[in-house]
């Protein structure tokens, strides 16, 4: 019996002596690889990693992608001392692993950065400025006003613009609008709203809409309603926290209570909180909807999916001002919203490559290519390029979005916390289970905790 | 056991040890940390503060935890009565004589049960769709089409809608838990029952529900476990929504450690999750244990 206790005891400090073992090698393996990065002897392949959201099977779908991707694939060529392993996934589960990664400091060398993400990684010291390469940088002065606005914090910016957002076009179905009466999407809310219940009768839904997902009815619709309301000096003031501007402003609260009323005159198709905004473009592709409102992202989806009956059809508008409302009428939600950024920690060879990579694909190289290859807008401007050999509906999009003047998206720029508050928060407002004064006190609460 | 086949205690000890090991590392280890980093003001990276409990006094102040809290145990209710509860009547059912295909029958109600809880998710969300789902079909067939409705947008129902795929996949396992108890359960006993004039009812609550008791015990507690932990449906079916009507405590902290950046706070969260649920489950367990102690055999 005695043997047998000792035994016992034996194993188990053979058991908890291992456990240690193995704590003491998990904590120092992340520090031994970041110690070697720096120290690739000359000769040697640099390595580098590459996470992003790009899934090669949208890539026959998506413009922006094959455009970043074309200019991947052309680095990777002129540069085969360096070995680039790319991890992607679909772009919700990339911003839950980049996530998880910063919360172990264990990024990745060059990554997809949201604007939203910044201050958070930005104070944690995760990324790497760029400013010195930025300045010497050819196209500096090509680039938008405000394309790095997302992307700066205290003076420094962390990261190149591979997009550009443009999240709130109408786009409608003309012979639809005509069939009862309009001769465009009409410019004002009563009109849509009275429309809204013609289109009920013939059974389809005016606008369609899916906020399953939760960003779309914030993202698409109130980014810019919102600044039809409040103007983008409110905007501007919620994001600096200045402390000017609040949540609670009647403006904001008019914003939101407006969303309500629209959609309690049935603006939308009835499952607009149930569907997902591709499933929302399915129903404006298929005519069951005349019309949609949705970002730059559904031009690709539309040239490739859209019946051609609804495609020949389809134009494109901005939303109809507010009545008593403080921000202009030209104005669109859009901006650069994501970036290319590199680890904090790449040092020598390997920090070089990495930002040699990043001018290489993103800004205006990235740029460039979209423009010539697709007709579509990116961070920096192209000129000389013939847009008639585009499609009508790029066309029409290009001379839109020309013509306006971007405002601050919500969900690009303003904190995590506020942005999943106000998007939960929508869905009820929408329902009409939560009022819009309600939605903007807890948002303000949230705000004045930041 | 034979004592000549009982393994010695060394043998026993070595046995054990690969099990112990990796739920040391799989299971206490997280748990432990999470403890840990719930005392910090952490949003992911480098930089933590130490704060105290200042987390967990939010916590309990935290109203749409409190709710998903309330939704957690509206859910497990419901579980544990239709789970439990229907794979008890089911067994019986496919344990009595007349019942014919028994083994066709056994697969095909535990075939849920192998199904992906993402998949399962989009079965049901398929079945609720507003145009093409079926419930909605069935009602305007039968003439009832002003019932017709985006049913996962209603937010007084959804909780209840998220929980009937719930139920529905784990009804099979608990069948066949429940199905292996009533086959240890003597035959004589239910002869003899039948002799004095026992009917099918009587049968099942006189004689076979007392003696499976320990077995629908475990199940209970199964399927409390599993239903307080639940995150997978939810997430495909609504993401917790519309607003917070779906809303469960373990989605809430996902959603507070990677949509909010507030992983020290989400750590907070899965803690209250685990000591909630053990209240749950401890409570729950005393309460079966009062109720059947009077009439404890032994």
């Amino acid at each position: 019996m005695k043997t047998n206790k000792r035994l016992t005891v034996i194993s188990l400090l053979l058991v908890l002596s291992i456990m240690l073992a193995a704590c003491g090698s998990g904590n120092n393996g992340p520090k031994e690889t970041n110690g070697s990065s720096g120290s690739n002897g000359s000769g040697k392949k640099v390595e580098l990693t590459f996470s992003h959201y790009y899934l090669e099977e949208e890539r026959p779908t998506s413009a922006e992608m094959d455009s970043y991707m074309t200019l991947v694939e052309k680095w990777e060529k002129d540069n085969p001392n360096v070995k680039l392993t790319q991890s992607v996934m679909s772009q919700a589960d990339y911003s839950t692993k980049i996530q998880a990664q910063a919360a172990v400091n264990e990024m990745p060398d060059i990554f997809f950065l949201k604007g939203s993400w910044v201050g958070n990684f930005a104070s944690n010291d995760l990324l790497m400025p760029i400013n010195d390469e930025l300045d010497k940088y050819e196209f500096k002065d090509k680039f938008r006003k405000g394309a790095f606005d997302a992307a700066t914090q205290d003076g420094q910016i962390y990261g190149l613009p591979n997009q550009l957002s443009i999240t709130s076009i109408v786009y409608y179905n003309a012979k639809l609008w005509k069939d009862i009466g309009y001769d465009s999407f009409p410019d004002n809310w009563d009109d849509i709203n009275k429309a809204a219940a013609k289109f009920n009768e013939k059974g389809i839904a005016a606008i369609s809409l899916g906020n399953k997902d939760k960003w779309p009815a914030e993202s698409t619709i109130l980014s810019t309603m919102g600044d039809r309301f409040t103007g983008a000096d409110w905007t501007n003031s919620i994001i600096s926290r200045d402390g000017k501007a609040k949540f609670t402003d009647p403006e904001f609260v008019n914003a939101l209570d407006m969303m309500q009323k629209s959609t309690a005159a049935k603006i939308f198709n009835p499952d607009f909180n149930v569907i997902s905004n591709a499933q929302a473009e399915e129903y404006y592709a298929q005519g069951k909807a005349a019309a949609t409102i949705d970002g730059h992202w559904a031009i690709s989806y539309l040239l490739n999916n859209a019946s051609e009956d609804v495609l020949k059809e389809t134009k494109v508008a901005i939303l109809p001002p507010v009545d008593g409302g403080k921000g202009e009428a030209n104005t669109i939600s859009g901006g650069a919203g994501w970036y290319v950024a590199i680890n904090k920690n790449l040092t020598g060879e390997k920090r070089d490559a990495a930002m040699d990579f990043l001018f290489k694909t993103a800004g205006y190289d990235f740029s460039k290519v979209y423009m010539e290859k697709y007709g579509m807008a990116g961070p920096s401007l192209v000129d000389g390029v013939d847009m008639t050999k585009f499609p009508q509906l790029t066309q029409d999009f290009a001379s839109l979005t020309s013509k306006v003047t971007f405002t601050p998206i919500y969900d690009m720029l303003m904190p995590g916390g506020i942005i999943e508050t106000m998007n939960t928060g929508l869905q009820e407002v929408l329902n009409g289970t939560k009022t819009g004064k309600a939605l903007a006190e807890q948002l303000q609460s949230a705000q004045d905790k930041l | 056991m034979n004592q000549a086949m009982r393994p010695s205690r060394k043998s026993f000890a070595m046995y054990m040890l690969p099990g112990f090991f990796l739920y040391t590392f799989i299971v206490f280890v997280p748990i432990v940390l999470a403890f840990y980093y719930g005392f910090f003001d952490w949003s992911g990276g480098t930089k933590m503060t130490f704060i105290g409990f200042d987390n967990f006094t939010a916590l309990l102040k935290d109203s749409v935890f409190i709710q998903s809290f309330y939704n957690n145990i509206y859910l497990t209710a419901l579980c544990v009565i239709g789970q439990v509860g229907i794979a008890f009547v089911l067994a019986l059912m496919l344990h009595s004589k007349r019942v014919k295909l028994k083994s066709l029958h056994r697969t095909m109600s535990y075939f849920p049960s192998v199904l992906s809880a993402v998949v399962i998710g989009f079965i049901w969300t398929m079945l609720y769709d507003y145009n093409y789902g079926l419930i909605n079909i069935i009602l305007k067939q039968i003439g009832w089409g002003q019932w017709a409705q985006p049913w996962l947008n209603n937010e007084s129902l959804s909780l209840t809608l998220v929980a009937i795929p719930l139920i529905w996949q784990y009804i099979g396992y608990y069948m066949i838990i429940i199905l292996s108890a009533l086959s240890a359960v003597d035959q004589q006993v239910l002869e003899m029952a039948e002799i004095d004039g026992a009917n099918s009812w009587k049968k099942a609550v006189h004689i076979t529900l007392p003696l499976i008791k320990n077995t629908l015990a475990v199940c209970v507690t199964l399927s409390i476990a599993g239903t307080m932990k639940v995150f997978d449906h939810i997430y495909v079916m609504t993401g917790g929504g519309p607003g917070t009507s779906s809303n469960v405590m373990a989605l809430n902290a996902y959603k507070t450690s990677f949509l909010t950046y507030k992983m020290g706070y989400g750590s907070a969260m899965s803690i209250g999750v685990l000591i909630l649920s053990l209240v749950v489950i401890v409570g729950t367990r005393w309460i079966m244990g009062s109720f059947t102690k009077e009439r404890e055999v032994r």
